[in-house]
């Protein structure tokens, strides 16, 4: 075993977009930090690649959704590089006739909702105060980093207190129901059902009547008020991954790829480094993980370390399902029919009803995919020309549900699945069948192994925990913290969870 | 266990030694097809449900009384022909127990070692290959799951002897250990020999220079030419030896043992003599003086290594171990509540309720018994800490016939085990019959 | 006007529960039925000539020792017996039984695997915690004060500090247990599927979750909530009165007039009498009218709101709130009566557990998958099915060597997608129920005199139970505790004055028979006490 030279104050494994983030902020705290990358290259799911020559999408996440204003600032991101090509992207919800919905984002999207719609209007101006009581409610506690849970549920009757003497009481009958339930009491429109029902669920393996979808949906909408809604960067996700490590980098951090991590190194019960493949050892007393928790427990730090119980507790290897991705070339922008030109750049959601997000959700546990696929669509080459030759566009497709063993095998069925990603376009584009000049879909095992993270990390994939202080950063190893999917305060390509490990590290060093 | 695989025997004395003994069937005692009653294995409960050992003919065969008790599930003889008798033969010559109602785990594996650290509290490295340990093991909370005697058989191959079963706690740390960890319990036979001229037995039935195996120390070896792990361990408080043996074959060292001891007071023994042996030994028995973590439903039924008086047990200075954050909080501070030897007077055999100081209930007695050597009660109990320097007295329950009365007797705290003579330490004298 | 101290709606077990606790504190009571005998869902019918049985549900479980005693059933000559723990017949011909001693228990999972043998100990310990800590919360209600005020805010600010005051462990194998399925909550303990299918099948009799729905972990518990026989250290066995549940509605009636109160059969209510919007009496089909100081409804929640009252004489909204409870029916009944005696050559002879029910159940997928075809309102084409045959314990409810058999059929819908449930659907379903039980019990279907297929349909139809949802309301966590009957209140009190839930529409609904009636006559008491 070799030394490995330098000194450094804390190493954060893995140089997917949260270990990255996590080792910008701690760069920006003073600390002298290493990132060690396994693979060749760097951003997890977050990166951009070609299609066919010419023509680049982000291969694996394809929109920033709840990257804090906050953080990009404290990075100093758009300094490094990282450029928005759209924001606040609106949400399409398509429907087969042209009779398209916007998600109703401020007053003017309600009032033409109430042109076609007025009862769920009406619905949707109590549903969405209802809502943002509770995000209010709960948004505090996602970064409260006390040890202790009691302050914090103190202070949320507190608030809730103040808010109303019912909001309470409702936040209890909220939380444990399904967002389905909900949706059908309060709405009628399907598409708008369909489409919010998406919106909690994607990712997920829950269907959108599972038990606790609503709190989900709470979690997700607390997370999302915490940026400016979506965005399409300037060069797909890629360009996330070029800022953040431009940030590492203007810390004085420095990155390794090609750097696998074998163990992790402990003295006296706290971590003392880690030992890279090769032999080398490199101490430092902070050690950051983007790695999947049962990964960096079980196999980095072993079990010898942590207690039976907590073994027991690991999260299985790999979650039942999750999302897929079809990237296409496309000859030119196909035509949404009664799609505004505008509103193509849009996110489009394919989700015509409830039933539809929930059969996806039944199929899925039954290893199997429906013929008519719900999907999340972006054409970043809209906002963003340079993706692709003049006139010429790039689809980026996500499809919610996609079982983990489908069944079959996914080399027999994939071919297929292309086609009926294409199939169910086109009954809202019809030409769209014949602007594709190439595609290929990325099945969840592929994603798995391109990103290097289990399950993907493009859902949130565990089941969201509201308690910063009682979430699952810290491990019962001193100097030994996780940022990786499953941990707090959940995930998608947001970079989030290594901001909050960051700040974590950084609250705790200083009341030592 | 193979016998090509095993190690040699120890001494030479596999020339002398008797014959395998020949089985007359007529002369079985319980001469019934075993098929009538003993379900075969597999099948569910209420198809048959007496559960034998592999001793049991031979228990049956030498059962006088017909008492018999349920131990782990098994059926086995409480006692065979007098209690007072087999305690006498204990206390004065030798007895031999069927122990095979024991849970029996064999660890092994490369990470055997590393594996075994983590999950007891003691520390494993040190022992050696042919030696045994006591070691307890805890939950998170640093609350006693159980305690066993933990055998090293060979570099990477361990045996962990139980009074419970723990399977799904052991599989469940092995996660991240090259390690197996199996139920031996049907394929590994145990009897035990103790009392002062139990050396003296085992070189008699043909273990020559058994005299030299220390305490806490193992060998295999041959008896009746059938290859033995024996091992000086047991309950008894006293010089005693257990021995391992493939259950096909225990019926035989059973009766070669038997047959070598005859006219020399061996007595065959059973669960009733090896309790009140342990009891005047002070031993806590794990389900009878306290509950496993995961059994206790209230918490306040579990206890930590320190309210069983096992601090010598805890190695805190080790590198992690299941428990160890929650022990070193714990070991800051008094316990609570302690596991206590106590001496109650009065010559009749009696139940007892519960420990008072001055009056007021400070403890439960799990365990009660009458010591005919010692002519008194004794009992296990668990008493407040803060009562240990009281003066106590026992609340205790007289059977009369019909009439149960009751009594308050005073009781004394006792620091030693009741019975430790210093023989159990010590190399046995040569015996020559 | 004839006048009462209370009025009870409903002669079911938990409107008698209810009618026996308040005539037993000395309060004059009158329990109105429609029909004409006592007992409600559970009453007894004649299915063939000599052959009876309680055609709409016969459930396994038992009254809650504590209502038992309580009410002192015992001494008005009620027996009980104590059934083991239940069987699980599956498809290959094994077989896993519940058993009440530890030991016998223990040997049966080890048949299946030994580590989980030893694994159970750890989940008898979990289940039995849990259901220490939840039954006094059960036995009361579960109030959270919503109004305004310090007394509201201070009780709030102590269920956080509850909440906080559980230890960490503690709080999370809370949440585990109403949160995670079943299914990934039993593989935290157990390896073998026969025995995690064994204890999911049985938990998700009568439910509207799947064993793979997030959230169904809870009703697991429930067969811990009951038993009282917590020492053995096997499965929980399970109090059955003896003779059934006509013996049990016969002593609460017995009860009920030994203290002075009365109930009128065929007399059915058809609206609650209100004045000064205080309920002040019921109106009878009849036109008859009677007033009392407390009315009570037996009736399920959207029974006993949207047909009791004239909507514009109840609160605003509350229409709205009362629609939004969620009341699906998912369980058929098949009930069979044979001329000899079903033999089930699998199990053990004389096995003990068959007293506590026989399930026929595949696998966790294929439960799920029969809940599935039952949210897309289809037929199940692989049910769950829960065998009892009460006649094994109870030779006067059919001819000699003959008995009545009653099939629970998991996950049936209440309405098709495709259409209604035509005679042939519902022979179809009778025949796939037959046939399994043919599988199970060769020879069964030889001796079948009669034949009575009841769907959800027909206890909404028959006996107006909404949506024939046995459980009076989805017991998950949403409409459970503080949110049951509606969200915030938890308690007995309705919106309406002098107008209270005592079905298990309310608190604590399916998890306890009996306790929410005695719970909600513990409120009126209360109430009527202070009032003086």
């Amino acid at each position: 075993m070799a030394w490995g030279g330098r000194k450094f104050d804390a190493i954060v494994i893995g140089g997917d977009h949260n270990g990255l983030a996590a080792a910008a902020c701690l760069g920006r705290a003073s600390l002298r930090v290493l990132l060690l990358e396994a693979g060749d290259r760097l951003g997890g799911a977050a990166v951009t690649a070609e299609i066919l020559p010419e023509y680049e999408a982000s291969t694996m996440a394809h929109l920033v959704e709840a990257l804090p204003r906050r953080i990009e600032r404290h990075l100093k991101l758009s300094k490094h590089g990282l450029r928005h090509a759209a924001r606040d992207l609106p949400t399409v919800a398509l429907d087969r006739d042209g009779g398209h919905l916007v998600l109703p984002r401020n007053r003017k999207d309600v009032a033409a909702l109430a042109g076609t719609r007025p009862a769920d209007a009406a619905a949707w101006r109590v549903f969405d105060a209802r809502m943002k009581a509770h995000v209010a409610l709960i948004a505090p506690l996602l970064f409260d980093d006390t040890a202790s849970i009691q302050p914090a549920l103190r202070r949320l009757v507190w608030r809730a207190e103040w808010r109303a003497a019912g909001t309470l009481a409702d936040l209890l009958h909220l939380l444990p129901q399904s967002i389905g339930d909900l949706l059908d009491a309060e709405f009628e429109y399907p598409l708008l059902k369909g489409a919010l029902a998406l919106d909690a669920v994607l990712g997920s393996v829950d269907g959108p009547y599972a038990p606790g979808t609503m709190l989900r949906y709470l979690h997700r909408l607390a997370l999302r008020g915490l940026g400016r809604g979506y965005s399409i960067p300037a060069g797909g996700l890629g360009a996330v991954t070029d800022a953040l490590a431009a940030a590492v980098a203007a810390q004085r951090g420095e990155i390794r790829t090609g750097a696998r991590v074998s163990r992790l190194l402990v003295e006296g019960g706290a971590i003392a480094g880690v030992e890279t493949a090769d032999g080398t050892a490199i101490i430092a007393p902070l050690v950051v993980s983007s790695l999947g928790r049962r990964a960096t427990m079980l196999d980095l730090l072993g079990a010898a370390h942590i207690e039976t119980a907590q073994v027991r507790r690991l999260p299985a290897t790999a979650p039942a399902g999750s999302v897929a991705k079809v990237n296409l070339a496309l000859d030119g922008l196909p035509d949404f029919r009664g799609l505004s030109s505008v509103l193509c750049g849009a996110r489009l959601l394919i989700a015509p009803s409830l039933d539809d997000v929930d059969r996806a959700a039944t199929l899925c546990a039954q290893r199997d995919i429906a013929a008519e696929p719900v999907m999340e669509i972006t054409i970043p080459s809209i906002a963003d020309p340079a993706l692709a030759p003049a006139g010429h566009h790039v689809m980026s497709v996500l499809l919610p549900f996609m079982p983990h063993d489908i069944e079959g095998g996914w080399p027999a069925r994939s071919e297929a699945v292309l086609q009926s990603v294409i199939r169910t376009i086109a009954q809202y584009a019809p030409d769209f069948a014949d602007r594709v000049i190439a595609g290929d879909l990325l099945t969840p095992p592929d994603i798995e192994a391109k990103s290097g993270i289990p399950g993907g990390g493009l859902g949130p994939a565990e089941r969201p925990c509201l308690h910063a202080g009682a979430a699952r950063q810290a491990t019962p190893v001193p100097g030994l913290w996780l940022c990786g999917p499953g941990s707090h305060p959940g995930d998608g390509a947001t970079g989030l969870a290594g901001c909050s490990a960051a700040a974590a590290i950084v609250a705790e060093r200083r009341a030592r | 266990m193979t016998p090509d695989t095993l190690p040699p025997p120890l001494g030479e004395q596999d020339a002398e030694s008797p014959l395998r003994p020949e089985i007359d069937p007529q002369d079985e005692r319980a001469a019934v097809d075993p098929s009538l009653f003993e379900p075969p294995a597999g099948a569910p409960p209420f198809e048959r449900t007496v559960l034998t050992t592999s001793l049991h003919a031979a228990v049956a065969a030498e059962s006088r009384v017909n008492r018999w008790t349920r131990w782990n599930g098994f059926t086995v003889a409480a006692w065979l022909t007098d209690l007072g008798d087999e305690y006498r033969a204990l206390r004065g010559a030798a007895t031999l127990a069927d122990i095979s109602p024991l849970i029996k785990y064999r660890i092994a594996g490369r990470d055997a070692l590393a594996f075994l650290d983590r999950l007891v509290t003691g520390e494993v490295a040190p022992l050696a290959v042919d030696r045994a340990m006591h070691v307890l093991f805890c939950e998170e909370q640093g609350l006693v799951l159980g305690d066993g005697l933990l055998f090293r058989l060979g570099d990477e191959e361990y045996r962990l002897v139980t009074e419970e079963t723990h399977l799904a706690w052991l599989m469940d740390s092995a996660i991240g250990f090259r390690v197996r960890v199996e139920d031996v319990g049907d394929t590994l036979a145990a009897m035990s020999l103790q009392g002062p001229l139990a050396a003296f037995h085992l070189s008699r039935a043909g273990l020559a220079g058994i005299e030299r195996l220390q305490p806490m120390a193992g060998c295999w070896a041959a008896l009746a030419g059938i290859p033995v792990y024996v091992s000086r361990t047991g309950m008894s408080g006293d010089l005693g030896y257990e021995i391992w043996v493939d259950p096909e074959e225990a019926l035989y060292v059973w009766r070669h043992l038997m047959q070598a001891g005859a006219g020399f007071g061996l007595y065959p023994s059973g669960v009733g003599l090896r309790e009140l042996a342990r009891l005047e030994a002070g031993l806590p028995r794990a389900g009878r003086d306290y509950l496993g973590a995961f059994a206790a439903i209230d918490p306040v039924h579990a206890r930590t290594p320190f309210e069983l008086g096992a601090e010598r047990q805890v190695a805190l200075v080790k590198p992690h171990f299941n428990g160890r954050a929650a022990l070193v909080r714990l070991a800051a501070a008094a316990p609570p509540r302690r596991l206590a030897r106590l001496v109650v007077d009065g010559l009749e055999p009696a139940r007892f309720v519960s420990v008072l100081a001055d009056g007021r209930p400070v403890g439960i007695v799990t365990t009660t018994g009458f010591s005919p050597a010692l002519g008194c009660n004794l009992a296990l109990a668990t008493l407040d800490t803060g009562a240990l320097t009281a003066r106590l007295t026992v609340d205790a329950e007289i059977r009369d016939e019909l009439a149960v009365r009751r009594v308050v007797l005073p009781a004394r705290l006792v620091d030693e085990p009741f019975w430790a003579p210093a023989r159990r330490h010590a190399v046995p004298a040569p015996l020559t019959a | 006007m004839e006048r009462h101290d209370a009025i009870v709606i409903g002669a079911g077990l938990n409107g008698l529960t209810a009618a026996a606790t308040l005539a037993r504190a000395g309060l004059g009571v009158l329990v109105l039925d429609r029909n004409a005998a006592p007992g409600g869902l559970s009453a007894s019918h004649e299915i063939a000539p000599g052959f009876r049985l309680p055609r709409y549900l016969l459930g396994a479980g038992g009254l809650p020792a504590r209502l038992v005693a309580d009410l002192d059933l015992a001494r008005h000559g009620l027996r009980f017996v104590r059934a083991e723990g239940g069987v699980t017949l599956f498809p290959d011909g094994r077989h896993h039984a519940g058993y009440r001693d530890g030991a016998v228990h223990r040997r049966e999972i080890a048949r299946f695997s030994r580590r989980d043998a030893d694994a159970w100990t750890r989940y008898r310990r979990d289940m039995l915690r849990a259901a220490r800590l939840l039954r006094p919360r059960l036995e009361t209600a579960a109030e959270l004060p919503v109004t305004r005020g310090f007394k509201a805010l201070k009780a709030r600010l102590g269920l956080a500090d509850g909440l906080a005051a559980m230890e960490a462990g503690r709080l999370r194998d809370t949440l585990d247990l109403w949160t995670l399925s079943a299914a990934e909550f039993l593989d935290t303990y157990f390896e073998s599927d026969i025995v995690k299918v064994h204890l999911a099948a049985a938990a998700m009799m009568g439910g509207t979750l799947g064993p793979l729905s997030p959230g169904s972990a809870g009703r697991l518990l429930t067969p811990w909530l009951a038993t009282g026989g917590d020492a053995a250290g096997g499965a929980p066995d399970i109090l059955l009165p003896h003779g059934g549940s006509a013996a049990l509605t016969a002593t609460l009636v017995a009860v009920i007039e030994a203290h002075g109160g009365r109930l009128r059969m065929e007399a059915e209510v058809t609206d609650v009498a209100m004045k000064d919007r205080k309920a002040r009496g019921v109106i009878l089909a009849n036109g008859e009218e009677i007033a009392a100081g407390a009315v009570l409804s037996g009736l399920d929640l959207k029974r006993s709101f949207l047909s009791l009252f004239q909507w514009k004489d109840l609160p605003q909204g509350l229409v709205g709130r009362v629609g939004r409870f969620r009341m699906k029916g998912a369980t058929a009944k098949i009930n069979l009566a044979l001329d000899g005696t079903p033999e089930f050559p699998a199990l053990p002879e004389g096995c003990p557990a068959l007293a506590g029910g026989l399930r026929l159940a595949g696998s966790m997928d294929g439960m799920q998958r029969a809940f599935d075809d039952w949210r897309a309102h289809m037929p199940p084409r692989d049910p769950l099915i829960e065998v009892l045959i009460p006649s094994l314990s109870d030779a006067t409810i059919a001819p000699a060597g003959c008995h009545v058999l009653s099939a629970l059929v998991q996950y049936v819908p209440q309405t098709l997608h495709d259409g209604a449930w035509t005679a042939e659907r519902r022979d179809a379903l009778g025949d796939l129920v037959v046939a399994r039980l043919e599988a199970a019990s060769p020879g069964l279907a030889g001796r079948i005199v009669a034949r009575d297929v009841v769907l959800a349909a027909d206890l909404e139809n028959e006996i107006g139970l909404t949506a024939g949802d046995i459980a009076h309301g989805e017991a998950t966590l949403d409409q459970m505790f503080v949110n049951r009957p509606l969200p915030g209140t938890g308690g007995y009190d309705t919106p309406v004055r002098n107008f209270y839930v005592c079905s298990p529409s309310a608190h604590p609904g399916p998890l306890m028979p009996g306790q929410a009636g005695a719970n909600a006559a513990a409120r009126v008491l209360a109430l009527h006490r202070k009032r003086g």
